[in-house]
């Protein structure tokens, strides 16, 4: 089960963040939402979740470079990321594996459900 | 007389003498009637006289010989009876009943009687009407090899000179009696030799030579460049026995040709840049063009062009081309300022031609240099020509230089003037194409923004719908949330196909490639229409079972929602839609058939133009965007997209696409 599984999410649209913890917290999750990149970097750099959903365009900075500066993070490479956007460039400037992934908006929401409970069902507990 | 004789001649001898000379002979009375004519005279006459009647003369008029009529009372014969006194060789003209004239040289003597009284005269008359033709002739020919322009020049076998006329003095220098009788080599320089033994060979075999062009040696010993014309020279038998030459100075011609050469020369450049500047729209471009067709055009050994760069000290010039000199040349100098002499030029004041600058009142009044700085190119000939701008500013200046004085002409400056009036026009056309390339580039990033800002609210939006349609909900309010779900969605593909623009217009439309049935995708494509459109049927004409390809499946996908949706959208009163679908030769090709409105002509090049939309269906919506992805996607595939209609009669679209391309190739 999910349960006791940690979220962090990232995501400065409120409308957007309250649905998609809406979403997670249906499903089970433990949710903590960060509207700014600093933040989340400040929360990360004390305690690590088990999955990252990030949003790219941030007003403070950019996802898949705190994405890309986690990665060569010994200390947050373990943690899986799920980057959200609707500029579809994005997805070209990252190279997916199974712990980096990439979602489009506007995603349906079992599409999304669905990629959530994969990577969250990896981390390391 | 004592030397002829004077002994009785026989009166028979005498008679024959007189009737059948060759020559007119005739007599009068002492009241100067004619008494007596012989046949030649009646010949001469072209009249057979009356004895007793015609007086003074057989002839039928006479003539002075400048022409003027000659009253018969003034007649040679009528003077010596008049006078008594013979009027021997005196010349006069007549003129025969059929106005043959003749030229005559007249002996009338008077005789006398034994009593010594007048007894009457007689007359010879001797026809010189030829030779006063050939003398005439003769005059009319040495006054024309006298009076010509050309060297008129004979010599014989030997190569001596037999004649030298005006001609040949004026442009050789040497007088008639310096040549005559000296070898034609004396005006043959050295070198050129030879040429006398060919011309002498020709000659020899009776050839002529025409217009052959040479050089030959004045007296002062300047070249002369002359154009020859050699004839032999035959003597009465047909013997030749010499040449005469007639040699044209072909100097003002040569110069004359030269000038024709360099201005055809100009003309061609001149056009190549009209036509070459009227294409171009890179700015750096058009001006090295400019720049070397001018240095080219003008001689001069390097010139530039300066941008007018105004800065806080006043102007100063930013080189921008440079040609005939590299650009190490100019390097370690500062750039040229505000100083009297290049001033005028980023005034726009006019052209500056100058044919020593080092003399000029201008020049070297501006420390440090006080003239051109140490290591500069030399400069003596100067020429600054200010492109100015349509709108009027002074976009900067052509410059040119020359080590030798006075290079620049007034032509060159009249050319370089309208090379840069044309290079003023294409560089704001350039500056204009930038602006617009900078605008669609702002376009393209507006839709790209837009269509991002939009996709969050999508999300939202979409999210909060599906949530609302997983709770408790009654049938008809979960159709109205269905219908709105599908509805962000196709918000969802707008925004998509504007951003599949921009994507495409920045060159950013990536393929990702994968091994799919396109059949299958097809068929569920098929499915989700069924569902939406009601009103058609899409019939499969071709059932054969998998069409596996490698292809970009999305893309795919695209493109076929786009062709049946036209199908679907432009048959409004039809009901169906005809898909035939078949692999062969490696290629999978794809037809869409509807029973539509179809497309005119005219319009069939350009559906697939981006926002392009048959004008008289503005009743029927869309953006114009579907069938111009639809191509560009077919195209990235490595395939061909085709339309066959005609207006009123439904429109079949036809792609075809390699099964097997590779991603990036």
């Amino acid at each position: 089960m999910e349960m006791n599984k940690k979220i962090y999410l990232v995501e400065d649209t409120a409308d957007l963040r309250t649905l998609v913890e809406f979403l997670l917290t249906r499903m089970g999750f433990n949710v903590e939402s960060f509207a700014t990149a600093g933040d989340y970097l400040k929360r990360i750099a004390i305690t690590l979740p088990d999955l990252v959903i990030l949003d790219i365009m941030l007003p403070d900075g950019n996802g898949i470079e705190i994405c890309n500066h986690q990665k060569a993070d010994p200390a947050t490479s373990q943690v899986p990321v799920l980057l959200m956007s609707a500029n579809i460039y994005s997805k070209e400037e990252i190279q997916e594996r199974a712990d980096v992934q990439f979602i489009s908006k506007p995603f349906d929401i079992d599409d999304f459900a669905n990629k959530v409970k994969g990577m969250a069902g990896m981390a390391p507990a | 007389m004592p030397d002829i004789s004077t002994a009785p001649i026989d009166q028979v001898f005498l008679d024959e003498l007189v009737h059948f000379s060759p020559f007119a002979i005739y007599t009068c009375d002492r009241d100067g009637y004619l008494t007596w004519f012989n046949q030649a005279a009646v010949d001469l006459w072209g009249r057979t006289p009356v004895i007793g009647k015609d007086m003074w003369s057989g002839s039928w008029k006479t003539y002075y010989p400048d022409g003027r009529l000659m009253n018969q009372d003034d007649c040679p014969m009528a003077l010596t009876l008049k006078s008594g006194k013979s009027h021997e060789r005196s010349e006069i003209k007549i003129e025969q009943p059929n106005h043959q004239f003749k030229d005559l040289l007249v002996f009338p003597r008077p005789v006398f009687s034994n009593s010594g009284k007048l007894a009457g005269a007689i007359n010879t008359l001797i026809d010189i009407t030829e030779q006063k033709k050939a003398e005439k002739r003769q005059s009319t020919l040495s006054a024309i090899v006298e009076s010509s322009d050309d060297a008129i020049v004979s010599k014989n076998l030997d190569g001596i000179i037999t004649s030298w006329n005006n001609g040949a003095r004026r442009i050789f220098g040497y007088t008639e009696e310096e040549v005559i009788g000296k070898h034609i080599t004396i005006i043959i320089p050295p070198h050129l030799r030879s040429e006398e033994d060919m011309i002498i060979r020709n000659i020899k075999a009776g050839k002529k030579i025409d217009h052959f062009r040479t050089i030959r040696i004045a007296k002062d010993g300047s070249e002369r460049h002359i154009s020859i014309t050699v004839s032999p020279v035959k003597d009465g038998k047909g013997n030749i026995v010499g040449a005469s030459k007639i040699a044209r100075d072909v100097h003002e011609q040569l110069l004359r040709e030269n000038e024709i050469r360099l201005a055809n020369q100009r003309l061609e450049i001149m056009n190549s840049i009209g036509t070459g500047l009227l294409g171009k729209v890179d700015e750096h471009a058009i001006l090295q063009k400019v720049t070397d067709a001018t240095t080219k055009i003008t001689g001069a050994a390097f010139g530039a062009f300066f941008y007018n760069m105004v800065s806080d000290n006043g102007e100063s010039f930013m080189l921008y081309t440079l040609s005939g000199a590299p650009k190490e040349a100019f390097e370690r100098m500062g750039m040229p300022r505000n100083t009297e002499i290049f001033h005028p030029t980023f005034a726009g004041e006019g052209v500056i031609r100058v044919d020593d600058i080092t003399k000029d009142p201008r020049y070297g009044k501006n420390p440090p240099h006080n003239g051109m700085p140490h290591g500069h190119l030399p400069v003596v000939s100067y020429m600054a020509v200010p492109v100015v701008t349509p709108g009027g500013s002074v976009l900067g200046g052509l410059f040119f230089g020359h080590p030798d004085a006075g290079v620049f002409k007034a032509e060159h400056q009249n050319m370089v003037v309208s090379i840069a009036a044309q290079a003023s026009v294409a560089l704001d056309n350039s500056r204009l194409f930038q602006e617009v390339k900078a605008l669609s580039i702002k376009k393209d990033e507006f839709i790209a923004l837009a269509g991002h800002e939009m996709k969050t609210p999508l999300t939202i939006l979409k999210g909060y719908l599906q949530l609302l349609e997983k709770g408790e909900v009654d049938p008809l309010k979960r159709m109205f949330l269905d219908k709105s779900v599908h509805q962000t969605n196709r918000l969802n593909t707008l925004i998509e196909e504007l951003l599949d623009i921009s994507r495409v217009e920045a060159g950013k439309l990536s393929l990702q490639y994968e091994y799919f049935d396109f059949r299958k995708m097809a068929y569920d494509i098929m499915e989700t229409f069924r569902y939406t459109n009601e009103t058609h049927e899409i019939i499969v004409v071709n059932t054969k079972k998998d069409l596996f390809i490698n292809a970009d499946m999305q893309r795919m996908e695209q493109v076929m929602n786009n062709l049946l949706g036209n199908a679907i959208k432009y048959s409004p009163k039809a009901n169906k839609v005809y898909l035939d679908m078949d692999i062969q030769n490696e290629m999978l090709t794809v037809k869409v058939k509807d029973e539509g409105i179809g497309i005119g002509k005219q319009d069939q090049d350009k559906i697939f133009t981006r926002f392009f939309r048959v004008s008289e269906n503005k009743n029927i919506s869309g953006l114009g965007l579907g069938l111009y992805l639809s191509k560009e996607i077919i195209e990235r595939h490595g395939g061909t997209i085709s339309v066959t209609s005609s207006k009123g009669e439904g429109a079949e679209f036809c792609f075809s696409i390699p099964i097997n391309k590779q991603q990036g190739n």
